[in-house]
């Protein structure tokens, strides 16, 4: 049989090794000086550790505990409802707040296309000698015309 | 049959339901283990007693969607470990050490004759000694050697792989058994 490992031998302590499997690594450490040697030390550890004891047998903390239970919200079976409705009714007026943005973007900008100024700003850009305005179709029928005025 | 007592998970579907009946009974069934844990995590009784109530008043608010496939006391315990750290940092975070306010000592109160001044020098020793690990180190001991939970379920509890617990668990009580050599009578 191998080494027993370090965690068998902390689990056997805490006796959460089942009863066939601790006898067979009893029989183990009677055989193996090495296993033995291990086991004592651990053994002797966790003896000394229970010196660190925490008494706590005449503690009662119902009344402490129902105390701040009672400033308490009770139990939800949703714990983030609160933050979900807070991001719904940021979402709803980011909305409202930019549809009525809109809204008055678009009113000004036909007050503005209405104005004369503008009128007269946007039919100067129509004129023919405008760098910007329409040029006139030259049609085939004009090209055969200055043809002809050739000498 | 009839009379057998209410499982952790029943109370906790009560508790859920809006029955506070039960409520006292699962503190008081439970209370004690998680202050030991909080304790020789902290190493001081107010805190830890703030950790403990912290821990049931969460427990309360989070009863509706508690599921039994967890063992209530796996869930606690985690809450509380969770909760301890979390009070570590904060006091990391002030320059402090929840260590150096108090010192160990029974709540009990009683006289000091010398058997007890004794006991109480090598709990001292004890506590010391596991202060100095690691925190890592310190709670896989604490879960595994005090709240007598195997490796695995302290692997659960932790969130840590069992792997991690093992190798935290075996470095933890060799650390340990340097630091008490003193105490360790030998018994051959």
């Amino acid at each position: 049989m191998e080494h027993i490992s370090d965690i068998n031998m902390l689990d056997m302590l805490g006796g959460h090794i089942d009863e066939n499997k601790h006898r067979q690594l009893m029989h183990h450490i009677d055989d193996c000086p090495d296993c033995r040697r291990r086991w004592q030390e651990y053994r002797r550890t966790w003896q000394v550790l229970a010196e660190f004891d925490a008494d706590v047998s005449h503690v009662d903390l119902v009344d402490r505990i129902n105390s701040a239970l009672s400033k308490t919200s009770a139990p939800s079976s949703f714990p983030f409802a609160g933050s979900l409705l807070r991001i719904a009714a940021s979402i709803l007026l980011a909305v409202v707040i930019g549809h009525l943005a809109g809204k008055w973007s678009l009113q000004k900008s036909e007050e503005y296309w209405q104005s004369a100024a503008a009128q007269s700003l946007h039919l100067e850009t129509l004129l023919p000698n405008s760098a910007t305005g329409w040029a006139e179709p030259l049609l085939e029928d004009d090209f055969q015309e200055e043809d002809s005025q050739l000498p | 049959m009839e009379n057998e007592p209410l499982t952790d998970e029943q109370l906790m579907a009560a508790v859920a339901g809006g029955d506070m009946s039960g409520w006292g009974l699962l503190i008081r069934r439970h209370q004690g283990q998680a202050l030991a844990l909080a304790y020789r995590t902290l190493g001081n009784w107010d805190q830890a007693e703030e950790v403990v109530q912290e821990s049931f008043l969460r427990v309360y608010r989070a009863a509706k969607r508690y599921r039994p496939e967890a063992k209530f006391t796996t869930w606690l315990y985690r809450i509380v470990v969770n909760l301890c750290l979390d009070e570590k940092r904060r006091f990391r975070r002030r320059g402090l050490n929840i260590a150096d306010l108090p010192e160990p000592q029974s709540t009990n109160p009683q006289d000091n004759p010398p058997a007890v001044q004794e006991q109480n020098e090598r709990a001292q020793k004890v506590w010391e000694a596991l202060d100095r690990l690691n925190k890592r180190q310190r709670m896989a001991v604490v879960l595994h050697r005090f709240q007598g939970l195997s490796h695995q379920q302290v692997a659960e509890v932790t969130g840590w792989s069992a792997s991690a617990v093992e190798s935290l668990l075996v470095r933890a009580y060799r650390n340990l058994r340097r630091e008490l050599a003193d105490l360790q009578e030998n018994d051959g």
